[in-house]
């Protein structure tokens, strides 16, 4: 169970997210449950990773069934007021074997981003979407627990030339 | 000195027959797999070995009081040899990935109903009760259960059937995802199963391989020697407080007993012994069971997708066997080869150490059920 604080314009939403990963996403907004459907729709589509409920507009969101939501799953901060639509996170504990990109990298959906050696198996963690890294949160050697972040991609809207 | 005592010296020579050159072909192949294809070589390569001096005539190894006679008599006859190993196995698992999500153990269970189809199999080839069981539990791919478990109901395959269930170990990653792929749709393989992060407390570490040993004691006796031990090396692990006694168990007695295990396995491929049909027809069926164990594995796997309303990934299902970790990688790798963003690692690894304990119960089961 994750819990986030979302505030949109003036009002703000408590959200509760069974498991972000799950089909469908169970959510429940001001205790209100929904259930979401979550599409995979091919990496090449930014679209498909972009929410259409953005924080950063002043909209009263509009929980409906069908509603999309990225596919890197959120991650609360403290603050709540992080864009929790574009971080990478660990799909599992492990460590970081290596990491393959810098912060500024334009990367392909696909590219790997950081090796996660899990269970004593080394997994590949590529990029689901097209992006630039903002920044990245761990470094080789690093031990991750599920759902820490891995790497942030820069807000969604500013493309690369 | 005379003449005689020179022809001495040619014994072996002239008392080598094309029998004992074909099975030391043979060990040397499985000499050649493990050194130049690393195919499980800590097994193979002992069991080539022991192969090969076995096959060397007039060499005495085989007697009563040669090596290798007194290696089985001590370590294969009284069942000492795979207990021992067990003991390592124990201390090397961690059974953590099963306990955050104990509905595994049903996929555990699931995989070890391929041991009955290979038995009937078996038994329409004319193999005798006894002898079809132990042929069906190479399916659940687990070396010293199927070494434990013919030594009792069948000595005489001891040889073709620890080396079927050691040889197809290496094979999990060939044999597995064609069979995963044809009975799995592409909507199903591509179902995500995120992590389930639940906490697992010492009490419950501790608590587990003491509960499960008490219970399978109860309930399947004639695990309990198998059960009994794996789950002593795990208590040792979880305790935390015997460091010395996991070192001891999962290195040093894992590996002198596996070395030895090895050679003793090897020399039961002698030619009289090995060069027949049987051993044939053995090394097919173990394939064939093999290849049921995983069908039944993801059968029920999709049995659970249906139940939870298409969120359980199937493919974890291949996972309830006892090859481990070789099959949960290969979930994992069959899953990422539809979506690389999904990993399936955790779940697939639970599902893999409850089909360790689960092919051991089976061999418990049917000792209980032939032995008496």
């Amino acid at each position: 169970m994750r819990r986030y604080r979302i505030k949109v314009g003036n009002k703000t939403y408590s959200i509760e997210i069974d498991d972000p990963q799950a089909s469908p996403v169970r959510v429940r907004v001001d205790g209100r449950p929904f259930e979401v459907q979550v599409e995979w729709e091919g990496a090449d589509d930014e679209a498909a990773v972009t929410p259409e409920v953005r924080p950063a507009q002043p909209s009263r969101p509009s929980p409906v069934p069908q509603a999309r939501v990225p596919v890197t799953a959120p991650r609360p901060s403290a603050a709540g007021e992080e864009d929790v639509t574009d971080t990478l996170i660990a799909p599992m504990p492990g460590t970081i074997l290596s990491v393959a990109v810098r912060e500024g990298d334009l990367v392909q959906p696909g590219q790997e981003v950081c090796v996660l050696e899990a269970m004593k198996m080394k997994n590949s963690i590529r990029s689901p979407r097209q992006g630039i890294i903002a920044e990245v949160a761990v470094s080789a050697g690093a031990t991750v627990a599920y759902g820490d972040p891995l790497v942030r991609f820069q807000q969604p809207g500013i493309r690369p030339q | 000195m005379g003449w005689h005592n020179l022809l001495d010296l040619f014994s072996g020579l002239s008392h080598l027959t094309w029998g004992h050159l074909v099975m030391m072909a043979a060990g040397g192949l499985l000499i050649y797999l493990a050194i130049a294809r690393e195919y499980e070589p800590m097994l193979l390569l002992p069991i080539g070995a022991g192969c090969i001096l076995a096959n060397l005539p007039g060499t005495g190894m085989l007697d009563e009081q040669g090596l290798f006679g007194i290696l089985m008599k001590a370590g294969v006859d009284t069942e000492l040899f795979p207990l021992l190993i067990f003991v390592g196995i124990g201390a090397m698992t961690d059974f953590g990935p099963l306990l955050e999500n104990p509905r595994m153990v049903l996929l555990g269970a699931a995989g070890q109903f391929g041991i009955f189809g290979t038995l009937l199999l078996a038994l329409l080839l004319r193999f005798n009760m006894n002898q079809a069981a132990s042929i069906g539990i190479i399916g659940a791919i687990d070396g010293p259960t199927s070494i434990y478990v013919s030594s009792v109901l069948a000595p005489d395959l001891l040889g073709p059937i620890s080396v079927a269930a050691y040889s197809y170990m290496s094979l999990v990653p060939i044999i597995q995802p064609p069979i995963m792929r044809l009975l799995t749709t592409r909507r199903e393989r591509l179902i995500r199963m995120p992590y389930t992060s639940r906490p697992v407390s010492r009490l419950t570490r501790i608590l587990f391989p003491i509960t499960v040993t008490l219970l399978t004691g109860l309930l399947v006796p004639k695990a309990s020697p198998l059960i009994g031990m794996l789950m002593l090396g795990n208590l040792l692990r979880e305790s935390g407080v015997v460091e010395r006694l996991v070192g001891a168990s999962s290195n040093e007695i894992a590996n002198v007993v596996t070395l030895l295990l090895g050679l003793t396995i090897g020399s039961t491929m002698t030619a009289t012994r090995f060069l027949r049909l049987d051993t044939l027809l053995i090394l097919i069926l173990g394939i064939a069971a093999f290849a049921l164990d995983t069908a039944a594995g993801l059968l029920f796997g999709k049995f659970l997708n249906l139940v939870t309303g298409g969120r359980f990934n199937p493919l974890i299902g291949a996972a309830g066997i006892s090859a481990f970790p070789m099959s949960a990688r290969v979930v994992q790798r069959v899953g990422q080869e539809e979506d690389f963003g999904n990993f399936l690692l955790m779940h697939a690894m639970g599902a893999n150490t409850a089909g360790q304990i689960g092919s051991v119960m089976a061999g418990g089961v049917v000792l209980a059920l032939l032995a008496g």
